[in-house]
């Protein structure tokens, strides 16, 4: 059972300040009630039951301190379900939240709702979806974030090395814009069922906006993007990273008109924004030798900056205006850290019990 | 001015005051010098050139070297019961 203590009501902002408990931002004051509401719209019967640990520190998180957090971060009790979903995706092996947390590279919790519970809690998945606005948006990726710091010791000046962060560790949580027909969301793509709602979470540098506004052919406008992708002064450009790619609804019509498919953008992005040992020479990047990230070329000569299709997070988001998009790639090689999925678990339904080590399980249903 | 109750944020376990060292043990004629390198850029040529410091200065001693998988992994369980079975002396925590 977490603790309480009594303070002045006058005195709480300042004195979590004092504490170091805080983003920087105000927090709404967590009590025992506003707890109790989170716990019980997700059903919560046992508060002390721990969502997942990170073996390598000997910490995790129970339902109760994510409800503290959410509380804090000022989300409304109906949002707590996608938020314990977003700690389970935290905690799968794959994540590697030892690391994704706290790297000096300064990684955002990048976190994509997917399916109907993101448009029934108000979440934001068109203009101005990335940015301010939005309570829905900003409080399930910043409760995320606070509790990674006060339980998980994500802190500035303990394990937290970013050396400059991003603005996105405040919070990066947004909803996905179903796509038209043909095309399925997310959460079908991953495997699960169209009722359905999916949290995927990434360790993620800062958003790139993409701006295609005068070719409306598909292949030209993904070259664009597969440019961005093979940026050299991207970290895992090169060295097999995954990345976070979000077509706003101008884009995503041009390849849907033109008879693109989801698994055919991500192959073409995949293969075309793989780089040649010499581009990264010319840009300046040294090669690692006996590196852990085996940067050998395939047979194409070339280097990959995702892997396979798969490593490509596609999804629809966004306002209409003038043409744009929006990339984020993970901040470090897939050996690292890589997407990890949950289902967002309807009210009452049990936590799977998964021992020590939290739940390991891929992170495309269905994959091996 | 009114009072309010709130659920403290974080954990209340207080860090401990001090540290206990690893014993200190008397060094075999021949000790083996156990290096973890980290993958970080160089770690391992800046391990081996500590290590051939102490065999200078010990007067000798056996080198072995594990390398974890990434820099954002602890090492293998297997891995350090290996290297705590091995060596009398371990050198790791190499950064960027």
């Amino acid at each position: 059972m977490t603790e309480t203590l009594t303070l002045e009501e006058a005195d709480v902002q300042e004195t979590f300040f004092a504490n170091g408990w805080t983003d920087g931002l105000p927090v709404v004051p967590p009590t025992p009630e506003r707890v109790e509401a989170m716990l019980e719209v997700a059903g919560v019967t046992d508060a002390q039951i721990l969502i997942g640990v990170i073996p390598a520190r000997g910490k995790g998180i129970t339902l109760e301190q994510a409800a503290v957090h959410a509380v804090m971060a000022g989300c409304k009790p109906d949002y707590f379900p996608v938020v314990v979903a977003a700690f389970e995706a935290l905690f799968d092996a794959s994540f590697n939240a030892h690391t994704a947390l706290t790297s000096t590279g300064g990684a955002a919790t990048g976190i994509v709702v997917s399916g109907p519970i993101a448009q029934a809690i108000g979440m934001n998945a068109r203009h101005n979806c990335l940015g301010s606005g939005n309570r829905a948006n900003l409080t399930i990726g910043r409760a995320v974030r606070l509790a990674a710091m006060n339980v998980l010791g994500a802190r500035t000046g303990e394990l937290d090395a970013s050396s400059f962060g991003n603005p996105g560790k405040i919070s990066f949580c947004f909803a996905e814009d179903p796509p038209p027909a043909p095309w399925r969301t997310l959460h079908e793509e991953l495997g699960y069922e169209p009722g359905d709602t999916t949290v995927t979470i990434m360790p993620l540098e800062g958003v790139r906006q993409l701006a295609q506004q005068l070719n409306g052919d598909a292949e030209g406008i993904l070259r664009t993007f597969a440019a961005a992708m093979k940026s050299p002064s991207t970290f895992s450009t090169g060295k097999g990273g995954q990345a976070l790619m979000i077509l706003g609804p101008e884009h995503a019509g041009f390849c849907i008109e033109q008879g693109w498919t989801q698994a055919q953008v991500r192959e073409f992005l995949c293969r075309e924004s793989r780089i040649s040992p010499e581009e990264l020479e010319a840009a300046g990047v040294l090669l690692e030798v006996d590196g852990p990230h085996g940067m050998t070329p395939g047979e194409d000569g070339k280097l990959a900056s995702v892997p396979t299709p798969d490593d490509i997070v596609l999804v629809t988001a966004g306002g209409e205006g003038a043409g744009w998009s929006a990339y984020a790639p993970s901040w470090a090689p897939r050996i690292h850290a890589r997407a990890s999925t949950r289902r967002v678990r309807p009210s009452g339904e049990p936590l799977p019990d998964c021992g020590p080590d939290g739940c390991i399980v891929p992170w495309m249903k269905g994959t091996t | 001015m009114s009072q309010i109750t709130v659920l403290r944020p974080v954990d209340a376990t207080e860090a401990p005051a001090t540290i206990t060292l690893a014993e200190r043990r008397v060094l075999p004629a021949r000790p083996v010098i156990g290096l973890v390198d980290n993958r970080k850029p160089h770690a391992r040529q800046l391990l081996e050139l500590l290590a051939e410091e102490l065999r200078g200065r010990i007067g000798g001693a056996d080198v072995v070297l594990v390398q974890k998988q990434g820099a954002g992994h602890p090492l293998e369980p297997e891995q350090a019961s290996d290297m705590a079975a091995r060596a009398h002396l371990v050198i790791t925590g190499v950064g960027d």
